[in-house]
């Protein structure tokens, strides 16, 4: 043990072993180096390998988006006899942003005696109860409010205890600041004719875009990832992401899945994968538009993403598995699937890959440096929340033909460095804090920066 | 005889307006046409581009060569200016200017200096940066931990550190070209693709490239002079942050614009 704990501190003190390397007595030492050095070549490689394969699947996806026909299959449907459908609003000290959702989910064109809302006061301590209560009774045949007082706190707890009052076909889950278009409820539930589909996803367009740097930069992130990413994935039958709001649920799929898992950080991407295992389709609507208030803040965008990697890697975790030999999921589908999981997992690889060449410059050990750093050096300048290249964000911009913005593809940068942190942190506090310590899910809210939404409208 | 009307024809019929404009698709549904333009663009562009670099390497290597030439007298008092080949995208062989001068060595007092320095401004970044200045804060850190790293290694094996002047410059003018003979390839796939006129996507490339082949020995220059001011001790840092990973945000900067010009 002495022996395999002395190798080990050899191989790791790598000052005073470069400092001995000339006169090193044992062969160990010489051992421990090369050992080393083998180490951390073998992450850089690997750190390249990975980055090359994401770049590629990047570059498949938007060459398939800028020139592939696109897939809308349900777009044309207007006239119908449309299905049942519950609106849920989870909503926690949404007293400013609220009213605003409601009254636009109100405003809709889906046939009133097939619709239905419950706004749900997740135990808020300000006025949202209060606005929920007045919102209802203008409205009593369509809206319903539910206070919530017990009962585990946060989205996935809201829409476990809500499903058991929902007797329609489709839920669609909204978040309390995201602002419909008129037709939207008609164009999430066009895809449910389709048997095959358990779940849709419509694309989040920020509305705050104007505020600052960060809302600038969350804006083209958004786009590439919904844009081309999403629907590049939608075209090639790959796996579309259902992402928790803007997006429906087939009730049906839903109970046989086992409902909401309330033990996930993301219930959204959790449910996506559970519901692709039984076999069945999440689609993606990219004309499905809803205007939703990005984070304005570094710090609330930090624990935004970090909520986001911390689930979707305990997704990874869960499913990657039962994915890679599910006789239900296509080859292709599962390949995309395994990509998808591993997006977070990306971050700290990199930020463990970055570690690795600074020490190999320092001890002098530069092979295949050039290609490592321009390869990773390009990686600086996408997205790691979607991990969305930079010529996806080109292209998706120039699909918005909002063709300015791009010219703050530089200033992406920042967003990666915050992002790669904090990513990392994350997945080392789901690690330690959740896998290994077993310590229960803490729920953080967004913070909303719009104002005085209520006294506007009400 | 009806003429059958060819599927082209009726595209364009589908999104003609009463007066023959053009309807836009919604953004959701727009696409790039596929032309022959789409795959002759990147095609052409992208010989001319290797065809123009190749007749440009040589006027590349005496630019930058008597840039230093010019310049190293004034910024370390020697003409002592030797050319290294390097190997271009393993394809072909080019000559980079480097001084032959191998830097000051850090005395401990500088490195107890760039130690200070580095723990300050991160404690200074910490209280400075708070709300809407938060990535430069990650920026400082990252660039302090990296002199740090640096000054440790200097103190720990002063002669271990495996880098001169001359070996920086070289290596950094040697990457520096190749990462210029990979931008058409990575033009071909991200740029030469959009439906701008071929001159606009022609006359972009040239911006991106002839910006890089003037932006990149300014920058050497600049390194040649901390260094030589500083001694070796701030070279990990220029290497990492200021080196390859520099040109490529000038690259993606020149990019971005280019990109966003209306056709």
């Amino acid at each position: 043990m002495s022996l395999i704990i002395r190798y080990i501190s050899t191989c790791l003190y790598v000052p005073a072993f470069v400092a001995n390397a000339n006169a090193a007595p044992a062969l160990l030492t010489d051992t421990g180096y090369t050992l080393f050095i083998v180490i951390l070549k073998g992450i850089v490689l690997l750190v390249m390998v990975t980055v090359f394969l994401y770049t590629i699947r990047h570059l498949i996806f938007t060459l398939n988006r800028l020139f592939s026909a696109q897939r809308h299959p349900y777009l044309d449907v207007d006239t119908a006899d449309w299905p049942t459908v519950t609106v849920v609003v989870p909503a926690h000290n949404e007293e400013d942003v609220i009213a605003l959702a409601i009254e636009a989910l109100l405003s809709v064109d889906y046939p009133a005696d097939k619709y239905r809302i419950i706004a749900v006061d997740d135990r808020s301590n300000d006025d949202t109860w209060q606005i929920l209560k007045t919102l209802e009774g203008q409205a009593p045949t369509i809206i319903s409010a539910y206070h919530r007082t017990e009962g585990k706190p946060g989205k996935a707890g809201v829409l476990e205890e809500v499903s058991d009052l929902i007797d329609s076909d489709i839920m669609i889950v909204f978040d309390a600041d995201y602002i419909p278009g008129r037709g939207l409820i008609k164009q999430l539930a066009a895809p449910f004719f389709d048997a095959e589909v358990g779940a849709v996803m419509g694309r989040v367009v920020p509305h705050n875009t104007e505020t600052n740097l960060l809302t600038r930069l969350l804006d083209l992130e958004r786009a590439a990832g919904y844009q081309v990413d999403q629907q590049a994935r939608m075209n090639l039958h790959l796996v579309a992401q259902y992402g928790g709001s803007v997006g429906g649920v087939r009730m049906t799929a839903l109970r046989r899945v086992g409902g909401w898992n309330t033990a996930a950080y993301a219930e959204d991407t959790d449910l996506t994968f559970r519901l692709l295992l039984l076999g069945f389709k999440t689609v993606y609507e990219n004309r499905c538009e809803c205007y939703e208030e990005v984070p304005e803040i570094w710090q609330e965008r930090n624990r935004q993403i970090m909520r986001w990697s911390k689930g979707h890697n305990q997704v990874a975790l869960r499913y990657v598995f039962s994915t890679v030999f599910s006789k239900r999921v296509r080859f292709l589908e599962r390949i995309d699937a395994v990509l998808l999981l591993g997006v977070y997992l990306i971050a700290p690889l990199l930020l463990a890959g970055f570690l690795a060449a600074i020490t190999l410059y320092m001890l002098g050990e530069l092979v295949f440096m050039s290609s490592a750093w321009i390869l990773v050096g390009f990686v600086c300048f996408g997205t790691l929340g979607n991990f969305a290249a930079f010529f996806q964000l080109a292209a998706a911009t120039h699909l918005d033909n909002s063709g300015a913005r791009i010219r703050l593809l530089p200033l992406n940068f920042l967003n990666f460095l915050v992002s790669l942190v904090n990513v990392s942190r994350a997945t080392v506090s789901l690690l330690f804090n959740d896998i290994i310590l077993d310590r229960e899910l803490r729920w953080a809210k967004t913070s909303r920066y719009r104002k005085r939404s209520r006294d506007e409208t009400l | 005889m009806a003429v059958k009307p060819s599927w082209r024809l009726i595209e364009r019929l589908r999104h003609s307006s009463h007066s023959g404009r053009v309807i836009t698709r919604h953004r959701a549904l727009r696409t790039l046409d596929f032309r022959p333009a789409s795959i002759l663009h990147p095609v052409v562009l992208l010989s001319a581009c290797y065809v123009g670099l190749a007749f440009a390497l040589e006027p590349i290597e005496i630019l930058w060569r008597d840039l230093l030439t010019v310049a190293i007298p004034h910024l370390l008092g020697t003409q002592n200016i030797s050319v290294q080949p390097v190997p271009v995208v393993a394809l072909v062989k080019a000559s980079v200017p480097f001084p032959a001068v191998h830097g000051t060595f850090p005395s401990n007092t500088a490195l107890l200096l760039a130690a200070l320095i580095s723990v300050s401004s991160m404690l200074t970044s910490f209280f400075l940066f708070r709300l809407k200045a938060l990535p430069l804060r990650y920026m400082v850190w990252a660039i302090c931990l990296v002199q740090l790293l640096a000054c440790t290694i200097f103190f720990l094996v002063p002669d271990k550190f495996p880098h001169t002047l001359a070996s920086h410059v070289a290596d950094g003018f040697g990457y520096a070209l190749n990462l210029i003979f990979i931008v058409p390839l990575i033009l071909a796939v991200t740029y030469f693709i959009f439906d701008y006129p071929l001159l606009q996507k022609a006359l972009g490339a040239a911006v991106i490239l002839l910006t890089l082949v003037i932006v990149i020995p300014c920058q050497y220059l600049l390194h040649i002079a901390l260094i030589h001011h500083l001694s070796l001790v701030v070279m990990p840092g220029l290497f990492i942050f200021f080196g390859l990973l520099f040109d490529i945000a000038v690259f993606i900067a020149v990019y971005a614009w280019c990109v966003s010009w209306r056709s």
